[in-house]
């Protein structure tokens, strides 16, 4: 073959073009990282990335959902357990009542603690956490129980505010407050049986003390149920938090592992066009200083 | 006899003939990196040998023509892939950008902003009424919907920059037209006498080169060296010492962009838009019309869903004061909501002829399938088609005529001419336009609730906003999320494709120029050689001329 000038001159410069142009292609994964820097670098790889990054952003959003709903339901937890002591009282108090040896001094003096424990599970009922009524349903800006200690919120069977802690899998983190200390028509209502007990040491009447007896033993299996009720759904909390911890985890592994350079092979391909480079550039320098020229006198 | 004098005149024209490949070889020496110079070679012949005793004896030498070395063959290779190469490269710029738009790894892509106005919903539903979970919402819808409009007009500004370059492609292409044509006259002239246009022909051929990067071409010479070029498989762009130009006309059916139009008289133009097949030309038409106009069709069509599905489950719900059948995107996609032409939404074509009009209103949001439609009008009978599914249906037209298909309702009337065609989309220019519909001081109309009071805690409306993110409410078969993914890969492939196609064409046409190159190109060793190989000759004839001298002197001495 015939070589011109030109053509030996557009070979080495073409050369020497390309293993420039593969270099710097290397000094732009190296210092961004990345191995998918647009689309069409990979385009199946760009569009995992995207997906990945939608489930990373969720998967962060649905834990603190979770962390939400883990905070709700422990407010929750401790206004009903506190309820629950409250109910012990008012039961060792009824019981003391019943006994003969009281004299009724000691009866009204009973009624006013019982009229006291009465306040006190209408201020947990009353339970605020973060400005909002917990115990109220829907009806988060109102308090549930009013001044008589009937039930204000939403009634049942509503009331349940749910969020999502996976995709299309939803958990309540409340429990309204005709499910807790009940109302007039749902469950036992605790605040009426209290008022009862009141009532009933009051007038000293024994059969009434009972039958408050008995339906303070309801409202404590009620708040029992609940805190079951409460427990369960606080595991399942934990048991999602976990899983979006190490989903989250193998998630940001996967895109890594989708999107990012090889450093280590990067670097070794980068020395490797280097010396390429040098060696096209040598050529370049012996192949076109040379001419015919240079043997004439 | 003569011999003596013939010696004078053989050392004459050796002279003359060294002196003249002398001088070629220094015009190949000049042009050596001179881009589609071929090497020029002097041929020499013997002169015209005189009949004598003891036989014919020559007469020395003659540079007869002065030809350069060429192969046609490889040229109307390099033509063709010039061509492809000016298509690649008009395509491989411009779809990289198209790609920027829609990839961004740092974190302010559409995509992203998506799920962040999700998790804001998300975050409301933990608390209904939280103020500053409201004012999230809006804010990153908001930053949602600008990325959606900035992303909407980089492509169309990309497309209204393609069309600039069509234009300036055209005047370029017409410029050389015009040099060919006069390069044509030049050759014509110049052999007709006899000459060899040797450089003429160079120019000629680098002028081609030039064209048919931008343009597809073929071309062939006529007998009296002339070529004739014709450009998009229709248009004669030149013939002998005549160019005609293309020109370039709005085309009012494709949003006024420029058809290519060629009238080689007054009474004819030929729209020479589709039959253009390779060259810059072709590359800039295929981002122009096809490739961003893909992309601009399936963002509409992703902000159309977002506003519809969003909004229809909205207005069903309860805003803090109450409020319901509120839109957050607009626009609405609502029941009645009425197409126009001003947005788009219907296009008729600009060669309808008949008086009839068109009204097309959204009988039902949750239907919609938000495709591309076409209606036409053929011998009393209307066709609809979907031309995503090409699906069609054809009924007799009986004016007034109303039917519903896909969530739209249509009642046409008048008088439509055989050809009407009518384009009809819902979701056109719907990135373009796609906006939050709630104002920040009306916040509370953010419709979390399913009831209209007491509803400060109920969330499950904002419930069943979240719930959107995930649903495949695209075709039945993606998510918001997944759609924009499915985009961005289809562009991915497409790039990817062109890249690899451009990588390859460079790869051959470097190839080609060296195999041109290796018969038309420019040796300086070889023309060094030649030219000490000429000098020497030169010295000899020259020499000779002093010998005859000599012997003259020698013969004039008998006679003293």
């Amino acid at each position: 073959m015939r070589v011109s000038n030109k053509m030996l001159y557009d070979t080495v410069m073409g050369n020497m073009q390309r293993n420039s142009e593969k270099l710097m292609e290397l000094h732009d994964g190296v210092s961004s990282g990345l191995r998918i820097n647009k689309p069409s670098d990979d385009p199946a790889g760009a569009v995992k990335v995207i997906n990945y990054d939608t489930a990373i952003s969720k998967a962060e959003q649905y834990q603190r959902n979770i962390d939400n709903g883990t905070a709700f339901l422990d407010a929750t937890e401790s206004a009903v357990t506190a309820t629950q002591d409250v109910l012990q009282r008012a039961k060792e108090l009824a019981l003391f009542a019943l006994s003969e040896t009281n004299s009724d001094a000691e009866k009204d003096t009973m009624a006013l603690e019982v009229g006291q424990l009465y306040e006190q599970v209408k201020q947990i009922a009353n339970t605020k956490f973060n400005d909002r009524y917990i115990f109220a349903g829907f009806r988060t800006d109102v308090a549930p129980y009013d001044d008589t200690g009937s039930y204000t919120g939403t009634a049942s069977t509503n009331g349940y505010i749910d969020v999502e802690i996976d995709s299309g899998s939803t958990i309540s983190i409340n429990m309204p407050g005709y499910a807790v200390f009940g109302s007039s028509n749902d469950g036992t209502d605790i605040l009426a049986a209290l008022d009862d007990l009141k009532t009933a040491m009051e007038d000293n009447d024994s059969d009434a003390i009972e039958a408050a007896m008995t339906d303070l033993d309801a409202g404590m299996d009620q708040a029992d149920n609940v805190l079951a009720e409460i427990g369960a759904r606080l595991n399942r909390l934990e048991l999602a938090k976990n899983h979006f911890d190490k989903l989250q985890f193998d998630l940001a592994k996967y895109k890594s592992d989708t999107e990012d350079a090889d450093i280590t092979s990067i670097i070794s391909e980068l020395a490797l066009q280097q010396s390429m480079l040098e060696v096209s550039r040598s050529i370049a320098a012996r192949v076109l200083q040379q001419s015919f020229l240079d043997f004439l006198r | 006899m003569s011999g003596i004098y013939n010696i004078f005149n053989i050392g004459k024209h050796g002279m003359m003939a060294q002196q003249i490949a002398m001088q070629v070889i220094s015009h190949n020496l000049a042009n050596v990196n001179t881009e589609g110079y071929s090497r020029q070679e002097v041929i020499f012949e013997e002169g015209m040998p005189l009949n004598s005793t003891p036989g014919q004896t020559g007469t020395g030498v003659n540079a007869t023509t002065i030809k350069r070395k060429y192969d046609s063959f490889l040229e109307g290779q390099l033509t063709d892939s010039r061509e492809t190469l000016g298509n690649l490269e008009a395509q491989k710029s411009a779809i990289s950008k198209i790609e920027d738009y829609f990839y961004d790894s740092n974190g302010t892509g559409i995509n992203q902003l998506l799920d962040q106005f999700f998790n804001s919903l998300q975050e409301l539903s933990a608390n209904p009424a939280g103020t500053a979970e409201r004012i999230s919402i809006l804010s990153r819808a908001d930053a949602f919907t600008n990325a959606m409009n900035n992303l909407y007009s980089s492509l169309e500004q990309l497309q209204k920059d393609m069309n600039g370059q069509v234009k300036q492609t055209v005047t370029d292409i017409n410029s050389l037209a015009s040099q060919i044509a006069s390069i044509n006259t030049e050759i014509q002239r110049a052999e007709a006498n006899g000459q060899n246009a040797n450089d003429f022909r160079d120019m000629r051929g680098r002028l081609l080169n030039d064209l048919a990067e931008k343009i597809d071409i073929q071309y062939f010479e006529d007998d009296s060296g002339q070529i004739t070029v014709i450009g998009g498989g229709m248009a004669t762009l030149v013939e002998k010492g005549n160019s005609w130009a293309l020109d370039t006309d709005s085309d009012p059916d494709n949003y006024g962009y420029y058809n290519i139009v060629f009238s080689p008289d007054d009474s004819n133009v030929l729209n020479l838009t589709d039959n253009i097949s390779d060259g810059r030309l072709k590359g800039l038409l295929a981002i122009r019309d096809t490739e961003t106009r893909d992309a601009m069709d399936e963002l509409d069509r992703l902000a159309a869903s977002i506003a519809n599905e969003i909004n229809q489950v909205h207005r069903t719900g309860f805003g803090l004061d109450g409020s319901t059948g509120t839109n957050f995107f607009s626009p609405s996609f609502e029941t009645g909501d009425v197409l126009s032409q001003d947005v788009g939404s219907i296009r008729a074509l600009s060669t309808n002829t008949g008086t009839g009009s068109l009204n097309i209103t959204i009988n039902n949001p949750s239907a919609l399938t938000l495709n591309n439609y076409e209606l036409t009008f053929s011998g009393g009978n209307y066709t609809l088609t979907n031309k995503s599914t090409n699906a069609s249906s054809t009924a007799v037209y009986a004016d007034p005529a109303s039917f519903t298909f896909e969530g739209l309702s249509v009642t046409i009337s008048g008088s439509f001419a055989a050809g009407d065609k009518y384009i009809i989309s819902a979701h056109k220019n719907s990135a373009r336009d796609i906006q939050v519909a709630i104002d920040m001081s009306d916040k509370a109309k953010i419709a979390a609730a399913t009831i209209a009071t007491d509803n400060r805690g109920d969330n499950r409306n904002v419930l069943a906003l979240v719930q959107l993110q995930d649903a495949l409410t695209i075709d039945g078969t993606s998510s918001f999320s997944s759609y924009y993914g499915s985009i961005v890969g289809r562009i991915g492939v497409n790039s990817q494709y062109i890249n690899n196609q451009y990588s390859a064409q460079e790869f051959s046409s470097e190839q080609l120029r060296n195999m041109r190159e290796s018969v038309s190109g420019v040796s300086i060793d070889e023309e060094m050689a030649n030219l000490m190989k000429f000098q020497l000759a030169y010295e000899a004839s020259a020499r000779l001329i002093t010998i005859g001298d000599e012997l003259l002197d020698t013969l004039l001495g008998i006679l003293r």
